[in-house]
């Protein structure tokens, strides 16, 4: 009688939770840290293409992952601007206007991550390059689908902003 | 007063106070998110002839993995760790006969490591706030009438939230960032030396609006949320050890964002399994070692997944 009792209460406990066990249904994470074969997105070398446009102020930008973007490893990346008139993927880059941010946001979890570091690049001599800025501290927190939100900003008020996708 | 007192209710409430320690450690990580230690599908109750009781519980949970939204869920690499240490103080007051209050106050530790970045922050979790009702008390023997109370109880943003968090990996979140409301049911019922708990909750989050240093105003709105408990404890020979095992399902609505960011969350599911083992130590004091595993039962969507362990000691006060 105990056993078929015991019997009853766990069946009936499995039974309610009847989807899929995420212990039996389940994907490893790669443990990307450092590895240099994760994916790259939003990096072209096509001439004259805009990967993000910022149409107000007249600028297309790519996104190069120096660090590729995992959830088990800090990512950096570097940002370089150009007229989307006369400029191309390659050059020559030119300074926005306005201050440059970089947000991480997750849509499905509704939440970022912490903020992001972005300063201008500078050269061996330390010299600043024009339209070039590196973006550090990028923690994609944890597997899914981000948005990386690149803002041209006065202040706290974003100007205007272009979104890529990246897929952890 | 009780005004009765039969022997099958004494055995009932010898296990009621062992189940109400399991209670305060029942679902020590019921919220989706894994940053916030405070907060379970049900308040500690009083459930024994006691004006009061406080109950200490130390846990830690280790995240496993994430869930996404839709699709497979992916268990994290040996490369990355994640822990919630947390430290919880639930205390709970017969105000009268019938009517208690209570309060939950966590301290939370906080660590990740990655392949070559490492991060730990800790501090006070939210505190939430509960009142009961015994709106079923247990004043005469019945083969099948339970042992009701219904409960209020608010969750109060105190602590940093994942949208306010500076730090690396956001290990400066301990809360979930909303002023949250909600009310349930709780029914106890001792049979033998089975004993069976369910418990339903609703809870309304509401909307707030975050300004990180250095951001634009970002104003979220969530939404309704809901958790559930079913339990059944076996005290062996009726005898001061019981063991228990709980089934916790947690539902959380999307979260609507606008301002700087424009978004819609998804919802959140995830199931929290636990398997106790609670001891009568005596009448005022009793002690319960709690397992909770969300990668076990699903199905998990747009959830971190962990598995904690948590210790907890109660001491009530006799009437």
């Amino acid at each position: 009688m105990k056993i078929k009792t015991t019997l009853l209460a766990c069946t009936l406990l499995s039974a309610l939770g009847c989807g899929k066990s995420p212990l039996l249904n389940h994907a490893q994470a790669n443990g990307g840290g450092g590895n240099p074969g994760a994916p790259t997105p939003h990096l072209t070398d096509e001439r004259g293409q805009c990967p993000l446009q910022f149409t107000g102020a007249g600028l297309c930008a790519s996104i190069t992952w120096d660090k590729p973007p995992v959830s088990d490893a800090a990512a950096t990346l570097v940002l370089r601007y150009w007229n989307k008139d006369s400029g191309t993927f390659n050059g020559p880059y030119i300074n926005p206007s306005h201050a440059v941010g970089v947000k991480l946001w997750m849509p499905d979890m509704g939440h970022g991550s912490s903020p992001v570091a972005v300063a201008q690049a500078v050269d061996q001599a330390g010299v600043a390059v024009p339209g070039v800025f590196k973006a550090t501290n990028i923690y994609f927190i944890m597997p899914g689908a981000w948005e990386v939100h690149v803002q041209l900003k006065d202040g706290t008020t974003v100007v205007e902003e272009a979104v890529a996708t990246v897929s952890i | 007063m009780r005004l009765f007192q039969s022997k099958p209710l004494f055995a009932a409430t010898r296990l009621g106070v062992v189940l109400a320690t399991g209670i305060a450690a029942m679902a020590p990580v019921v919220h989706a998110a894994p940053c916030c230690g405070g907060g379970s599908a049900i308040p500690a109750l009083i459930t024994g002839d006691d004006s009061a009781q406080l109950n200490a519980s130390v846990s830690q949970a280790s995240v496993i993995g994430d869930a996404p939204a839709s699709g497979m869920p992916v268990f994290r690499s040996s490369n990355d760790s994640e822990i919630t240490q947390a430290f919880k103080l639930d205390g709970a007051y017969r105000v009268s006969d019938r009517f208690q209050a209570g309060v939950v106050v966590p301290l939370i530790r906080r660590a990740r490591t990655l392949t070559n970045d490492s991060a730990s922050a800790y501090g006070f979790g939210d505190v939430t706030l509960a009142a009961a009702f015994e709106a079923l008390p247990e004043w005469s023997y019945s083969a099948w009438k339970p042992h009701g109370f219904l409960f209020i109880q608010s969750t109060l943003p105190t602590s940093p939230s994942t949208y306010d968090a500076q730090a690396p990996f956001q290990i400066d979140a301990r809360g979930r960032g909303f002023f949250q409301l909600g009310v349930g049911a709780a029914f106890l019922k001792g049979v033998g030396n089975w004993d069976f708990i369910a418990s339903i909750e609703g809870h309304r989050s509401f909307a707030r609006t975050f300004t990180a240093p250095g951001s634009g105003d970002v104003n979220l709105t969530p939404g309704w949320g809901t958790t559930g408990l079913l339990g059944v404890g076996y005290s062996p020979l009726a005898g001061a050890v019981r063991i228990g095992l709980g089934l916790s399902p947690v539902y959380e609505g999307p979260i609507q964002v606008r301002g700087e960011i424009a978004s819609q969350s998804a919802s959140q599911l995830v199931w929290n399994t636990t398997a106790q083992v609670g001891y009568l130590i005596s009448p005022e004091w009793s002690a319960a070692l709690t397992y909770t595993d969300q990668t076990l039962l699903g199905p998990a969507r747009n959830v971190s997944l962990s598995r904690s362990v948590a210790l907890s000691a109660q001491k009530r006060w006799a009437m």
